[in-house]
């Protein structure tokens, strides 16, 4: 077990998409978070924000696409807990997690490397568990990078930073971060049953863009007519929680890490299963 | 015979309504080089697939180093596998291919890697990325791929596809010498027997799924020998005859069968003789089958 964790670990870290979409995002995180102000004087910004201004708060809406703004205080300073919450709950994190546990999932099957070890494993639910830990690494590794070049953006623009409590920031960032690591899971375990990279490609894009909440809400107004007065499908998935959970959710932590250990158990059992009962080749 | 390290009992393979292996019963003895031998298609690369633990088998079942069911899971670290084309991650060289599959065998040391490369002729390939090999270098990687851990049953899918005579010759070499000086079995598949008779020991011959036939690389030699083949009513009293011309090397195959292996040349004698012993023979003629017309003989429908 712990040897296939190493070998999970060493192709890892030789694949030149982990390097890749790291340097990626922590070079357009950079970016965007040293020129946030130029892009808040653009006509284009201040027109979406009016627009958003005027929805009443009792529309339905589901917002299609990544979106995250970054606003200063008053005095021009930045909350750290705010820029991180703000990617994450935009599903921008989710969104490269995602597309890179679809390449790291599929990778052995694509190339067929499985066939090399696949035959000699004596527990197949031991390969879930060894890409499970192959994410992990990855989604820390991942908010580690985005945690600096946010940090280091804000150094740049001029602004400063303020920190708040560091037991918040730890609440916050280690629930987000644990739901990062669940949402790779989950898609982990459509990969290894679907196999297919496109197709558990197109699922991750739509998770991450929104499209899925759509549907929710869609399902919710359904479910509300059929007299369920509080739908509400997205508080029931890791998804909708990662959209959820910032500085002001501690009230809901705990039904947050019971939605979260219930994906868990439901991925690893389901990926067990599957990889144990179908053929690997 | 000696300890069979492999044996399946009725082993199939259904996938939809098509038969794939169709109850076969396989043995394969300890340090053996079995050659499997079948068209395209005959179940070949299935039933390795099955015995590698690549693919579950539908029914039937199989037991390996004398254990079977829930227990082969104990063994299945002892089985390696080249299946069809060799799996690479072709963003790495081959070094760092061999290097994973190290690291799942808690194999430490890169020299146990670069003596691997050596030996399967790829020890120049430095730093080159296994997705701009040839053919041929691909297959001497799975191959490598497939050694590591020197495990004690070697499964290979047709392990010369694609390799240059000179890589025939060196792969061929390298697989006998491994059975003999490490004692690993070798099963093996090709659908070219004439390459499989220069390594195997045993052969396993398919066809549409089943095994039609199996037999040691003495049995297949005398099948593809030169004989004399006569067709007599009385085999005891011809035996006598034989005998008494002197010849030794013969066998009665049949009720009224028998195979002359030596006074090739005395045909003319031997059945005048025969007559004159009061034998009939109804056909006498010297013999010669192919490797390739005894496969195709024993595969057509």
């Amino acid at each position: 077990m712990l040897n296939m964790i190493r070998m999970e670990l060493y192709r890892m870290v030789r694949m030149k998409s982990f390097w890749v979409i790291i340097f990626i995002v922590g070079f357009i995180n950079l970016v965007t978070v040293a020129l946030n102000d130029m892009v808040m004087e653009t006509p284009e910004y201040q027109q979406a924000i009016e627009a958003s201004q005027s929805i009443r708060e009792d529309d339905v809406v589901a917002n299609i696409g990544m979106g995250v703004s970054l606003t200063p205080n008053e005095d021009g300073s930045y909350n750290f807990l705010e820029i991180i919450c703000g990617a994450a709950k935009g599903m921008v994190c989710a969104l490269f997690v995602g597309i890179f546990t679809v390449i790291f999932a599929t990778a052995d099957f694509n190339s067929g490397y499985i066939k090399n070890y696949g035959g000699a494993v004596k527990h197949r639910y031991h390969m879930v568990i060894a890409k499970g830990i192959g994410v992990m690494v990855y989604t820390i590794f991942f908010f580690a990078v985005f945690i600096a070049s946010s940090t280091v953006g804000v150094l740049i623009s001029d602004h400063s930073l303020v920190f708040e409590s560091g037991s918040k920031i730890f609440e916050v960032l280690t629930v987000q971060a644990f739901l990062h690591i669940v949402f790779g899971w989950v898609i982990m375990t459509l990969c290894l049953i679907v196999r297919n990279n496109l197709v558990s490609m197109i699922i991750t894009s739509c998770i991450a863009l929104h499209v899925f909440a759509a549907l929710y809400s869609l399902a919710d107004k359904g479910l509300k007519k059929l007299g369920w007065k509080k739908a509400a499908i997205s508080d029931y998935t890791v998804s909708g929680r990662i959209m959820q959970y910032g500085t002001e959710s501690k009230n809901i932590l705990v039904s947050t890490l019971v939605v979260a250990a219930v994906f868990i158990v439901l991925s690893f059992v389901l990926g067990s299963l599957w990889t144990t009962r179908k053929d690997l080749v | 015979m000696s300890e069979l390290i492999l044996q399946t009992h009725d082993l199939r393979k259904v996938y939809g309504e098509q038969n794939a292996v169709d109850g076969i019963d396989l043995k394969v003895e300890r340090g053996s080089i079995y050659g499997l031998i079948g068209k395209n298609g005959a179940g070949k690369t299935t039933t390795l697939k099955m015995i590698g633990g690549l693919s579950a088998p539908t029914s039937g079942s199989f037991t390996l180093f004398g254990k079977s069911g829930a227990e082969l899971a104990d063994v299945r670290g002892r089985v390696s596998c080249l299946i069809e084309d060799p799996g690479l991650f072709g963003n790495m060289t081959a070094f760092e291919n061999l290097k994973a599959k190290c690291l799942y065998y808690g194999i430490k040391g890169d020299d146990y890697i670069t003596k691997l490369l050596e030996l399967v002729g790829l020890a120049d390939v430095g730093k080159k990325k296994s997705k701009h090999f040839s053919l041929g270098m691909r297959q001497r990687l799975g191959i490598a791929l497939a050694m590591v851990g020197e495990p004690d049953l070697l499964v290979l899918d047709e392990p010369i596809n694609g390799l240059d005579p000179e890589g025939i010759v060196e792969i061929r070499d390298m697989l006998t010498r491994v059975s003999k000086e490490k004692g690993i079995t070798i099963l093996i598949s090709s659908h070219i027997l004439e390459e499989l008779s220069k390594v195997a020991t045993h052969y396993g011959i398919m066809s549409k799924g089943r095994l039609v036939e199996q037999l040691t690389a003495e049995e297949l030699s005398e099948k593809c020998s030169l004989k004399i083949e006569a067709v007599v009513d009385r085999p005891e009293l011809a035996s006598t005859v034989l005998d008494g011309l002197g010849i030794t090397n013969y066998k009665v195959t049949d009720r009224e069968t028998i195979n002359i292996m030596e006074h090739l040349d005395d045909v003319a004698h031997i059945n005048r003789e025969l007559n004159a012993a009061g034998v009939l023979v109804s056909k006498i003629c010297v013999n010669n089958e192919s490797l390739e017309s005894f496969f195709l003989n024993t595969t057509a429908d």
